[in-house]
Protein backbone atom coordinates (compact mmCIF):
# COMPACT_ATOMS: atom_id res chain seq x y z
CA UNK A 1 0.00 0.00 0.00
CA UNK A 2 2.81 2.05 0.84
CA UNK A 3 4.63 2.16 -2.41
CA UNK A 4 1.50 2.78 -4.36
CA UNK A 5 0.96 6.36 -2.39
CA UNK A 6 4.35 7.26 -2.51
CA UNK A 7 3.91 6.51 -6.58
CA UNK A 8 0.77 8.26 -6.59
CA UNK A 9 2.55 11.30 -4.58
CA UNK A 10 5.16 11.45 -6.85
CA UNK A 11 2.65 11.70 -10.12
CA UNK A 12 0.36 13.99 -7.74
CA UNK A 13 3.98 15.94 -7.38
CA UNK A 14 4.94 16.79 -11.48
CA UNK A 15 1.02 17.09 -11.63
CA UNK A 16 1.34 19.93 -9.30
CA UNK A 17 4.70 21.15 -10.89
CA UNK A 18 3.41 21.35 -14.25
CA UNK A 19 0.51 22.85 -13.35
CA UNK A 20 1.85 25.91 -11.23
CA UNK A 21 4.86 26.45 -14.08
CA UNK A 22 3.86 24.58 -17.42
CA UNK A 23 5.58 21.33 -18.85
CA UNK A 24 8.64 21.41 -20.68
CA UNK A 25 10.09 18.48 -21.94
CA UNK A 26 14.41 19.65 -23.44
CA UNK A 27 16.73 17.38 -25.73
CA UNK A 28 20.30 18.10 -25.71
CA UNK A 29 22.85 16.48 -28.18
CA UNK A 30 26.06 16.96 -29.07
CA UNK A 31 28.66 16.08 -31.95
CA UNK A 32 32.18 17.12 -31.12
CA UNK A 33 34.76 17.68 -33.90
CA UNK A 34 38.00 18.24 -32.05
CA UNK A 35 39.31 18.38 -28.73
CA UNK A 36 38.81 21.37 -26.54
CA UNK A 37 39.74 23.21 -23.42
CA UNK A 38 39.67 26.78 -22.23
CA UNK A 39 42.44 28.58 -19.88
CA UNK A 40 41.86 31.32 -17.49
CA UNK A 41 43.31 34.41 -19.84
CA UNK A 42 40.42 33.22 -22.56
CA UNK A 43 37.31 33.41 -23.03
CA UNK A 44 34.66 32.85 -25.19
CA UNK A 45 31.47 34.84 -27.06
CA UNK A 46 28.32 34.01 -28.11
CA UNK A 47 27.19 34.98 -31.34
CA UNK A 48 23.73 35.00 -32.93
CA UNK A 49 23.42 34.49 -36.88
CA UNK A 50 21.64 37.70 -38.64
CA UNK A 51 22.53 36.73 -41.99
CA UNK A 52 19.33 33.98 -42.17
CA UNK A 53 15.60 35.60 -40.84
CA UNK A 54 14.05 31.88 -40.83
CA UNK A 55 16.49 30.96 -38.53
CA UNK A 56 17.52 33.96 -36.37
CA UNK A 57 17.34 33.38 -32.85
CA UNK A 58 16.12 36.24 -30.46
CA UNK A 59 18.42 38.11 -28.55
CA UNK A 60 17.34 37.59 -25.19
CA UNK A 61 17.73 33.69 -25.84
CA UNK A 62 21.75 34.91 -27.14
CA UNK A 63 22.35 36.90 -23.95
CA UNK A 64 20.49 34.11 -21.63
CA UNK A 65 23.45 31.45 -22.95
CA UNK A 66 25.80 33.96 -22.76
CA UNK A 67 25.51 34.91 -19.12
CA UNK A 68 24.82 31.15 -18.22
CA UNK A 69 27.69 30.51 -19.38
CA UNK A 70 29.91 32.72 -17.28
CA UNK A 71 27.62 31.72 -14.29
CA UNK A 72 27.21 29.14 -11.63
CA UNK A 73 30.09 26.59 -10.45
CA UNK A 74 32.61 25.85 -13.56
CA UNK A 75 31.66 29.51 -15.42
CA UNK A 76 33.64 30.57 -18.36
CA UNK A 77 34.99 34.06 -19.19
CA UNK A 78 32.43 35.21 -21.47
CA UNK A 79 33.04 38.65 -24.20
CA UNK A 80 28.97 40.05 -24.55
CA UNK A 81 28.15 40.32 -28.36
CA UNK A 82 27.90 43.88 -28.87
CA UNK A 83 31.41 44.50 -26.82
CA UNK A 84 32.96 42.18 -29.20
CA UNK A 85 31.18 43.06 -32.34
CA UNK A 86 31.88 46.63 -32.04
CA UNK A 87 35.82 46.22 -31.27
CA UNK A 88 35.48 43.52 -34.59
CA UNK A 89 33.53 45.97 -36.31
CA UNK A 90 32.94 45.54 -39.62
CA UNK A 91 34.26 41.98 -39.62
CA UNK A 92 31.36 40.58 -38.09
CA UNK A 93 28.39 42.64 -39.10
CA UNK A 94 25.21 40.70 -40.38
CA UNK A 95 26.44 40.80 -43.85
CA UNK A 96 30.17 40.47 -43.24
CA UNK A 97 30.45 37.55 -40.52
CA UNK A 98 32.19 34.71 -41.76
CA UNK A 99 29.43 32.20 -42.68
CA UNK A 100 31.99 28.95 -42.57
CA UNK A 101 35.37 28.36 -40.71
CA UNK A 102 37.46 28.59 -44.36
CA UNK A 103 36.50 32.38 -44.10
CA UNK A 104 38.29 32.45 -40.44
CA UNK A 105 41.87 32.74 -42.11
CA UNK A 106 40.87 35.98 -44.02
CA UNK A 107 40.31 37.35 -40.35
CA UNK A 108 42.68 35.45 -38.36
CA UNK A 109 45.79 36.39 -40.65
CA UNK A 110 45.07 39.80 -40.90
CA UNK A 111 47.51 41.34 -38.15
CA UNK A 112 45.15 43.89 -37.00
CA UNK A 113 42.42 41.70 -36.60
CA UNK A 114 44.69 38.98 -34.74
CA UNK A 115 46.31 41.83 -32.37
CA UNK A 116 42.54 43.17 -31.66
CA UNK A 117 41.52 38.85 -31.25
CA UNK A 118 44.51 38.43 -28.75
CA UNK A 119 43.94 41.86 -26.72
CA UNK A 120 40.07 40.56 -26.19
CA UNK A 121 41.43 36.92 -25.64
CA UNK A 122 38.65 35.33 -27.62
CA UNK A 123 38.78 31.69 -28.39
CA UNK A 124 35.74 30.30 -28.76
CA UNK A 125 32.89 32.00 -30.95
CA UNK A 126 29.71 30.37 -30.70
CA UNK A 127 27.50 31.23 -33.45
CA UNK A 128 23.44 30.25 -32.51
CA UNK A 129 21.01 29.54 -34.77
CA UNK A 130 17.31 28.92 -34.15
CA UNK A 131 14.28 30.19 -32.26
CA UNK A 132 10.74 29.46 -30.39
CA UNK A 133 7.49 29.37 -31.70
CA UNK A 134 4.02 28.62 -31.36
CA UNK A 135 2.94 25.24 -32.67
CA UNK A 136 -0.08 25.04 -31.52
CA UNK A 137 -3.25 27.13 -29.70
CA UNK A 138 -6.59 26.66 -28.79
CA UNK A 139 -9.35 27.65 -26.47
CA UNK A 140 -11.25 30.67 -26.05
CA UNK A 141 -11.40 33.70 -23.76
CA UNK A 142 -13.79 36.56 -23.52
CA UNK A 143 -13.63 39.56 -21.84
CA UNK A 144 -15.69 42.69 -20.82
CA UNK A 145 -15.56 46.27 -19.08
CA UNK A 146 -19.11 47.39 -17.55
CA UNK A 147 -19.41 49.84 -14.94
CA UNK A 148 -20.24 47.01 -12.66
CA UNK A 149 -16.75 45.95 -13.26
CA UNK A 150 -14.35 43.85 -15.31
CA UNK A 151 -13.84 40.12 -15.58
CA UNK A 152 -12.67 37.49 -18.00
CA UNK A 153 -14.18 33.87 -18.50
CA UNK A 154 -12.65 30.98 -20.03
CA UNK A 155 -9.58 29.18 -20.97
CA UNK A 156 -6.40 29.25 -23.37
CA UNK A 157 -3.68 26.80 -23.49
CA UNK A 158 -0.57 27.15 -26.69
CA UNK A 159 2.17 24.82 -27.53
CA UNK A 160 5.58 26.47 -27.90
CA UNK A 161 8.66 24.59 -29.41
CA UNK A 162 12.51 25.65 -29.55
CA UNK A 163 15.19 24.61 -31.21
CA UNK A 164 18.35 25.68 -31.33
CA UNK A 165 21.74 24.81 -32.49
CA UNK A 166 25.09 26.48 -31.75
CA UNK A 167 28.46 25.50 -33.66
CA UNK A 168 31.66 26.31 -31.78
CA UNK A 169 34.55 27.56 -33.67
CA UNK A 170 38.37 27.33 -32.28
CA UNK A 171 39.46 31.04 -33.55
CA UNK A 172 42.64 30.49 -32.84
CA UNK A 173 42.89 27.47 -34.82
CA UNK A 174 40.66 28.40 -37.36
CA UNK A 175 38.67 25.25 -37.06
CA UNK A 176 34.86 24.15 -35.98
CA UNK A 177 35.10 22.05 -32.76
CA UNK A 178 31.61 20.72 -32.11
CA UNK A 179 28.01 21.23 -32.07
CA UNK A 180 25.29 21.29 -29.57
CA UNK A 181 21.01 21.32 -30.24
CA UNK A 182 18.99 21.85 -27.89
CA UNK A 183 15.16 21.44 -28.48
CA UNK A 184 12.63 22.00 -26.38
CA UNK A 185 8.60 22.13 -25.90
CA UNK A 186 5.41 22.64 -23.55
CA UNK A 187 2.25 23.30 -23.28
CA UNK A 188 0.98 26.53 -21.37
CA UNK A 189 -2.49 27.40 -19.79
CA UNK A 190 -4.26 30.08 -18.82
CA UNK A 191 -7.74 29.57 -17.02
CA UNK A 192 -9.80 32.62 -16.22
CA UNK A 193 -13.30 32.91 -13.91
CA UNK A 194 -13.17 36.74 -13.62
CA UNK A 195 -9.02 36.76 -13.23
CA UNK A 196 -6.96 35.27 -15.86
CA UNK A 197 -4.35 32.90 -13.80
CA UNK A 198 -1.56 32.04 -16.54
CA UNK A 199 0.98 29.02 -16.05
CA UNK A 200 3.53 29.63 -18.50
CA UNK A 201 5.61 27.05 -19.84
CA UNK A 202 9.33 28.13 -20.10
CA UNK A 203 10.11 26.51 -22.94
CA UNK A 204 13.20 28.87 -24.58
CA UNK A 205 14.48 29.60 -20.79
CA UNK A 206 14.77 25.71 -20.77
CA UNK A 207 16.39 25.50 -24.41
CA UNK A 208 19.00 28.05 -22.40
CA UNK A 209 19.59 26.32 -19.84
CA UNK A 210 19.67 23.20 -20.92
CA UNK A 211 22.08 24.48 -24.52
CA UNK A 212 24.28 26.70 -22.07
CA UNK A 213 25.10 23.81 -19.18
CA UNK A 214 25.96 21.15 -22.29
CA UNK A 215 28.29 24.07 -23.89
CA UNK A 216 30.28 24.39 -20.66
CA UNK A 217 31.19 21.21 -20.20
CA UNK A 218 32.14 20.79 -24.16
CA UNK A 219 34.13 23.83 -23.89
CA UNK A 220 35.86 22.96 -20.34
CA UNK A 221 36.25 19.26 -20.78
CA UNK A 222 39.54 18.69 -22.58
CA UNK A 223 39.25 16.02 -24.62
CA UNK B 1 -9.07 52.75 -10.96
CA UNK B 2 -11.90 52.13 -13.61
CA UNK B 3 -11.29 55.20 -15.25
CA UNK B 4 -7.53 54.19 -15.67
CA UNK B 5 -8.36 50.55 -17.12
CA UNK B 6 -10.73 52.55 -20.38
CA UNK B 7 -8.31 54.95 -20.52
CA UNK B 8 -5.08 52.26 -20.84
CA UNK B 9 -7.66 50.50 -23.28
CA UNK B 10 -8.42 53.07 -25.52
CA UNK B 11 -4.45 54.29 -25.55
CA UNK B 12 -3.63 50.42 -26.77
CA UNK B 13 -6.27 50.68 -29.20
CA UNK B 14 -5.33 53.99 -30.55
CA UNK B 15 -1.65 52.75 -30.42
CA UNK B 16 -1.87 51.04 -33.32
CA UNK B 17 -1.96 53.81 -35.43
CA UNK B 18 0.60 55.45 -33.80
CA UNK B 19 3.73 54.91 -35.77
CA UNK B 20 7.03 55.74 -34.90
CA UNK B 21 8.78 59.22 -34.25
CA UNK B 22 12.97 58.19 -34.03
CA UNK B 23 15.75 60.00 -32.91
CA UNK B 24 18.59 58.15 -34.07
CA UNK B 25 21.30 57.94 -31.08
CA UNK B 26 24.62 55.99 -30.24
CA UNK B 27 28.35 55.32 -31.81
CA UNK B 28 29.47 54.09 -34.92
CA UNK B 29 32.45 52.28 -33.86
CA UNK B 30 35.55 52.16 -35.39
CA UNK B 31 36.65 50.24 -37.90
CA UNK B 32 39.36 47.76 -38.02
CA UNK B 33 41.11 48.62 -41.39
CA UNK B 34 44.46 49.36 -42.86
CA UNK B 35 44.34 52.83 -43.12
CA UNK B 36 45.30 54.26 -46.90
CA UNK B 37 48.03 56.47 -47.09
CA UNK B 38 45.92 59.31 -48.61
CA UNK B 39 44.90 63.06 -46.96
CA UNK B 40 41.25 62.71 -48.40
CA UNK B 41 38.59 65.89 -47.75
CA UNK B 42 34.75 64.24 -46.78
CA UNK B 43 32.51 66.66 -47.91
CA UNK B 44 28.71 65.87 -46.53
CA UNK B 45 26.52 67.78 -48.50
CA UNK B 46 23.41 69.50 -46.32
CA UNK B 47 21.09 66.88 -47.69
CA UNK B 48 22.44 64.15 -46.30
CA UNK B 49 23.07 65.84 -42.90
CA UNK B 50 19.76 66.92 -42.31
CA UNK B 51 17.80 64.30 -43.93
CA UNK B 52 14.68 63.31 -42.09
CA UNK B 53 12.62 59.95 -43.58
CA UNK B 54 8.49 60.67 -42.78
CA UNK B 55 6.28 58.03 -44.68
CA UNK B 56 2.67 57.66 -43.76
CA UNK B 57 1.64 54.12 -44.07
CA UNK B 58 -2.15 53.31 -44.48
CA UNK B 59 -3.39 52.05 -40.88
CA UNK B 60 -0.21 52.31 -38.99
CA UNK B 61 0.67 56.14 -38.72
CA UNK B 62 3.09 57.95 -39.39
CA UNK B 63 6.72 56.99 -39.27
CA UNK B 64 9.96 59.26 -39.02
CA UNK B 65 13.62 58.85 -38.81
CA UNK B 66 16.27 61.55 -38.19
CA UNK B 67 18.88 59.79 -39.44
CA UNK B 68 20.54 62.53 -40.93
CA UNK B 69 23.11 63.82 -37.78
CA UNK B 70 23.83 59.88 -37.69
CA UNK B 71 24.49 59.73 -41.09
CA UNK B 72 27.50 62.37 -40.22
CA UNK B 73 28.75 60.45 -37.34
CA UNK B 74 29.06 57.61 -39.46
CA UNK B 75 31.09 58.61 -42.82
CA UNK B 76 32.95 60.95 -40.38
CA UNK B 77 33.97 57.76 -37.97
CA UNK B 78 34.94 55.45 -41.23
CA UNK B 79 36.89 58.17 -43.48
CA UNK B 80 38.84 58.91 -40.62
CA UNK B 81 39.67 54.97 -40.17
CA UNK B 82 40.28 54.61 -43.52
CA UNK B 83 42.33 57.29 -44.04
CA UNK B 84 45.87 58.80 -42.81
CA UNK B 85 43.32 61.67 -42.61
CA UNK B 86 40.38 62.95 -43.46
CA UNK B 87 38.83 66.27 -43.26
CA UNK B 88 36.05 68.11 -43.32
CA UNK B 89 35.41 69.99 -46.69
CA UNK B 90 33.01 72.38 -47.67
CA UNK B 91 32.75 71.47 -51.53
CA UNK B 92 33.71 69.03 -53.93
CA UNK B 93 36.44 70.76 -55.21
CA UNK B 94 39.25 71.76 -52.51
CA UNK B 95 42.45 73.22 -54.58
CA UNK B 96 44.28 74.56 -52.19
CA UNK B 97 43.25 72.38 -49.16
CA UNK B 98 46.86 69.82 -49.59
CA UNK B 99 44.71 66.88 -50.54
CA UNK B 100 44.76 63.75 -51.95
CA UNK B 101 41.05 63.73 -53.06
CA UNK B 102 37.77 64.54 -51.62
CA UNK B 103 35.15 61.95 -50.44
CA UNK B 104 31.39 62.91 -50.83
CA UNK B 105 28.67 60.71 -49.87
CA UNK B 106 25.20 61.59 -51.02
CA UNK B 107 21.84 59.61 -49.75
CA UNK B 108 19.37 58.36 -52.43
CA UNK B 109 16.55 56.06 -51.33
CA UNK B 110 15.59 55.37 -47.37
CA UNK B 111 12.75 53.09 -47.34
CA UNK B 112 11.12 50.87 -44.56
CA UNK B 113 8.87 47.80 -43.79
CA UNK B 114 7.04 46.92 -40.69
CA UNK B 115 6.21 43.70 -39.82
CA UNK B 116 2.48 44.51 -40.62
CA UNK B 117 3.00 45.05 -43.74
CA UNK B 118 5.85 42.26 -45.06
CA UNK B 119 3.57 39.88 -42.47
CA UNK B 120 6.65 38.99 -41.42
CA UNK B 121 8.82 39.04 -37.51
CA UNK B 122 10.94 41.88 -38.74
CA UNK B 123 11.20 45.80 -39.34
CA UNK B 124 13.38 46.35 -42.14
CA UNK B 125 15.43 49.49 -43.25
CA UNK B 126 17.01 49.68 -46.58
CA UNK B 127 19.65 52.96 -47.51
CA UNK B 128 20.61 53.74 -51.12
CA UNK B 129 23.84 56.06 -51.19
CA UNK B 130 25.65 57.30 -53.96
CA UNK B 131 29.59 57.13 -53.18
CA UNK B 132 31.87 60.15 -55.16
CA UNK B 133 35.68 60.59 -55.32
CA UNK B 134 36.51 63.71 -56.70
CA UNK B 135 40.24 65.13 -57.24
CA UNK B 136 41.32 68.17 -55.88
CA UNK B 137 40.31 70.13 -58.73
CA UNK B 138 36.42 68.88 -58.29
CA UNK B 139 36.71 66.48 -61.47
CA UNK B 140 34.70 62.96 -60.86
CA UNK B 141 37.30 60.09 -60.11
CA UNK B 142 34.76 57.25 -59.76
CA UNK B 143 31.23 57.15 -58.52
CA UNK B 144 29.17 53.94 -57.19
CA UNK B 145 26.14 53.21 -55.09
CA UNK B 146 26.39 52.28 -51.93
CA UNK B 147 23.33 49.74 -50.33
CA UNK B 148 22.66 49.04 -46.92
CA UNK B 149 20.09 46.84 -45.45
CA UNK B 150 19.38 46.21 -41.51
CA UNK B 151 16.35 44.42 -39.52
CA UNK B 152 15.34 44.22 -36.17
CA UNK B 153 13.24 41.17 -34.60
CA UNK B 154 9.40 41.97 -33.65
CA UNK B 155 10.27 39.51 -31.09
CA UNK B 156 13.29 41.11 -28.97
CA UNK B 157 10.94 43.90 -28.09
CA UNK B 158 7.96 42.77 -26.80
CA UNK B 159 4.43 42.90 -27.70
CA UNK B 160 3.38 46.78 -27.63
CA UNK B 161 2.62 49.41 -30.34
CA UNK B 162 5.63 51.75 -28.22
CA UNK B 163 7.99 48.81 -29.77
CA UNK B 164 7.93 50.45 -33.27
CA UNK B 165 10.64 53.56 -32.24
CA UNK B 166 13.27 51.03 -30.76
CA UNK B 167 12.61 49.00 -33.45
CA UNK B 168 12.84 50.68 -36.08
CA UNK B 169 16.23 52.64 -34.68
CA UNK B 170 17.93 49.54 -34.80
CA UNK B 171 17.09 48.45 -37.61
CA UNK B 172 18.38 51.97 -39.05
CA UNK B 173 21.45 51.82 -36.78
CA UNK B 174 22.63 47.78 -38.02
CA UNK B 175 21.55 49.56 -41.88
CA UNK B 176 24.03 52.40 -41.30
CA UNK B 177 26.61 50.29 -39.67
CA UNK B 178 26.34 47.60 -42.87
CA UNK B 179 26.77 50.83 -45.03
CA UNK B 180 30.54 51.89 -42.73
CA UNK B 181 31.16 48.45 -43.22
CA UNK B 182 30.48 47.94 -47.16
CA UNK B 183 32.12 51.45 -47.41
CA UNK B 184 35.57 50.67 -45.00
CA UNK B 185 35.80 46.91 -46.36
CA UNK B 186 35.14 47.63 -50.74
CA UNK B 187 36.62 50.96 -51.67
CA UNK B 188 39.36 49.57 -52.41
CA UNK B 189 37.70 47.14 -54.71
CA UNK B 190 36.13 49.85 -56.59
CA UNK B 191 37.63 49.73 -60.53
CA UNK B 192 38.04 53.07 -60.98
CA UNK B 193 39.22 53.95 -57.42
CA UNK B 194 41.74 51.19 -57.65
CA UNK B 195 42.89 52.41 -61.20
CA UNK B 196 43.47 56.03 -59.59
CA UNK B 197 44.84 54.75 -56.12
CA UNK B 198 47.77 52.97 -58.22
CA UNK B 199 47.86 56.32 -60.72
CA UNK B 200 48.50 57.90 -57.56
CA UNK B 201 51.46 56.23 -55.87
CA UNK B 202 49.24 54.94 -53.50
CA UNK B 203 48.37 51.46 -54.18
CA UNK B 204 45.88 49.52 -52.39
CA UNK B 205 47.38 47.03 -49.43
CA UNK B 206 47.37 43.53 -51.00
CA UNK B 207 44.02 41.34 -49.96
CA UNK B 208 41.89 44.43 -50.43
CA UNK B 209 41.02 47.11 -47.86
CA UNK B 210 42.89 45.43 -44.75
Amino acid sequence: MKPFFSHSRGWMLVVLTCFATGCVTTTVQEIRQASTGISHSESVVVLGRHNNAADESEDDFVSCVSSSLSGGKNGVGVVTEASFVDAMFPWFEPRTAPLNTSDLPEIVNQPILADKLNSIGVRYVIWIEGNTHRTAQGGAMTCSVSVAGAGCFGFLSWENDSSYEASIWDIKNGTSVGKVSSDANGTSFMPAVIVPIPFIARVQSGACSSMASQLKTFITKES
Amino acid sequence: MRRYVVALLVALTLGGCTGANVQMEGDIPTPLVNRLPLRVGLYLEPALVQYVFEEKIQDHGDWRVEVGPMQAKLFRQVASAMFLEAVPVDSVAAPGANLDAVLAPSIVEFQISIPSQTRSEFYEVWIKYLMRLYDTQGTLIAEWPLTAYGKANRGDYGFMESSDSPAIRQATMIALRDAGAFLALRFTTIPEVRAWLNSHSAPPPQGGQT
